[in-house]
């Protein structure tokens, strides 16, 4: 068990440690104990725009220049939880820096709402077929082109920017509240560990999809109803996640020389 | 290959969602559940980025997909000089483990042309299930 290395923590924010630093501003110690308390959440949210050839280091920056300026405007008496305030500004200052790149991260309308659609839909056709539908199965339930299906999926890949405080299931919780602790039997996961150090370092619900994809051997849509997301959902976990196992394991520029030297 | 459908990629990690897209569009031809097409369009570009990194010197990278017979076979070839293939670093590696674990069978070969590939097959929904 290897669940102790350091990183491997939660993602959360203590919300009454932190409001108690807020009644000792502006002393500057304060301050700076709420941005190391916010620290695992500004890399968690960074790591969620990676892989889209920015630096993560240089989104962990970015994320904490939205940080201080969460803790500048925060105001307790609003009732507002700071995790919550924090991730928002987060989140904003992180799209503002690929929008200013002038990248799009813009879903059009249009396949937002099929993607909401699809994500609505997919419980219901599941259980009457008692499998995941197929792509034409699914255009015919919703009366459009297969082609739509296949953009919608696309797009929704595309938007891995979704906010930490959308809800994501019915009775209101976020993404922030699933990310629960780490599953006692993820003791397999120690040899993949071995070979990609990253995996200890990933939030433990990107740890649990990629246990119950890869050592249960759960479908998507099996992962999706345990951990209360959508299909759609789990797979921009996945494909995230993958991502960025693989560019922890590319060579860097320590492993660069040696591993392509001899001639 | 009358029913194979190809295109060649220049080596750039940037453009592996053309190969993505390509094969959920011909994927959605086939009676594959949506999981089971999310798996075959992650373990195509975990195929080849991993043929990107394990072989460098990579001149292009082709995506040839083929669904005769209702299963859907993806083949990406890298065009590279090299005298060991599968090398015995890929199959020790993670990303073997995850492209093994997404597909029902992969193997590492050459193709046709002799170039270093990685082949993947994912079975489509049997009738019965239809």
């Amino acid at each position: 068990m290897t669940t102790g290395a350091p990183g491997s923590g939660s993602t959360r924010i203590d919300d009454s440690v932190v409001l108690a630093l807020f009644e000792r501003l502006p002393d500057a110690d304060a301050k700076e104990s709420i941005v190391a308390q916010s620290q695992p959440l500004a890399e968690y949210l960074a790591r969620r725009f990676a892989g889209r050839g920015e630096p993560l280091d240089d989104l962990i920056q970015v994320a904490n220049i939205g940080l201080l300026g969460a803790i500048d405007r925060f105001d307790p008496s609003r009732g507002v939880q700071f995790s919550t305030y924090a991730a928002a500004t987060m989140v904003g200052e992180l799209k503002r820096h690929f929008r200013d790149k002038g990248w799009t991260i813009r879903v059009p309308r249009r396949l937002q709402e099929l993607g909401l659609r699809i994500n609505r839909l997919l419980p219901v056709i599941s259980q009457d077929l008692g499998r995941s539908p197929t792509i034409a199965e699914l255009a015919t339930r919703l009366e459009v082109e297969e082609e739509e299906v296949i953009e919608a999926m696309e797009a929704a890949q595309a938007y891995s920017t979704t906010s930490l405080d959308a809800p994501i299931n019915e009775d209101g919780g976020t993404a922030i509240d699933t990310i629960g602790d780490v599953d006692p039997s993820m003791e397999r996961l120690d040899e993949w560990e071995s070979m990609a150090p990253a995996i200890r370092d990933l939030p433990s619900r990107e740890r649990r999809v990629l246990y119950l994809r890869f050592f249960v051997g759960r479908t998507q849509s099996e992962i999706a109803e345990e951990i209360g997301v959508s299909q759609m959902h789990v797979s921009r976990i996945l494909a995230q996640t993958l991502r960025t196992l693989r560019d922890s394991l590319e060579p860097s520029d320590s492993g660069r020389g040696g591993a392509q030297g001899s001639p | 290959m009358p029913n194979t459908v190809i295109v060649t990629i220049p080596p750039d990690p940037a453009l592996l969602h053309v190969l993505r897209q390509l094969t959920v569009g011909v994927a959605a031809r086939l009676p594959l559940t949506i999981d089971d097409v999310d798996d075959i369009r992650l373990a195509v570009d975990e195929a080849a980025s991993a043929l990107l990194t394990q072989l460098p010197g990579s001149s292009a990278i082709e995506l040839a997909l083929d669904t005769d017979d209702g299963t859907m076979r993806a083949t990406v070839s890298s065009e590279v000089q090299t005298a060991e293939w599968p090398t015995p670093f890929l199959l020790e590696s993670l990303q073997w483990k995850i492209i093994t674990g997404l597909v029902d069978a992969a193997t590492a070969e050459r193709d046709g042309s002799d170039r270093p590939a990685i082949m993947l097959v994912k079975h489509a929904l049997p009738a019965s299930d239809r």
